[in-house]
């Protein structure tokens, strides 16, 4: 998440809105965006349903077997205007995604 | 989900983005409709806070 914050000006550029969802709480978000030294986009608190959001995206580890069961992969999409997906990336849980791949989807739009 | 997946176990490329509102720890509430016509989202579930990637 922090990445996504230093590239801000870059997300703007391409009139691109940045959303971070995981399972947690909005205490625990805020608590968090804050020892990062604040988040100007936000967390969402996907936390009650426990991961509706991540469930109806197919996101959600649902498996008991899985590291890190009930949270959710670690996802990217891209939604445009029209309210379309456009990109979907799932990286492994323990990877940072490489930005630039993200960049020049946006810069197609 | 194998690695480098491109899809979503409900998911696509393609498909129209189901519709959601969610709490901000900026302390509103935020839907994916709030943004259609205006401007493209790019979302990023993340596994959990404190993590460090």
């Amino acid at each position: 998440m922090p990445s996504y914050e230093d590239e801000k000006a870059r997300f703007e550029g391409y009139d691109t809105q940045v959303l971070g969802i995981s399972v947690d709480s909005v205490h625990s978000h805020r608590a968090w965006a804050e020892s990062l030294g604040g988040l100007s986009f936000p967390l969402l608190s996907d936390f009650y349903p426990h991961g509706r959001v991540a469930q109806t995206y197919g996101v959600l580890r649902e498996n008991p077997e899985l590291e890190n069961y009930g949270a959710t992969e670690r996802a990217l999409l891209v939604i445009d205007k029209g309210g379309v997906v456009r990109f979907i990336d799932i990286h492994p849980i323990d990877e940072q995604p490489d930005n630039e791949e993200l960049f020049a989807i946006l810069r197609k739009l | 989900m194998p690695k480098g997946a491109t899809a979503t176990r409900t998911l696509a490329v393609g498909d129209r983005a189901p519709d959601f509102t969610l709490a901000s720890h900026l302390g509103d509430e935020v839907s994916l409709g709030q943004f259609a016509g205006k401007q493209h989202v790019f979302i990023a579930f993340y596994p959990l806070d404190w993590t460090p990637v």
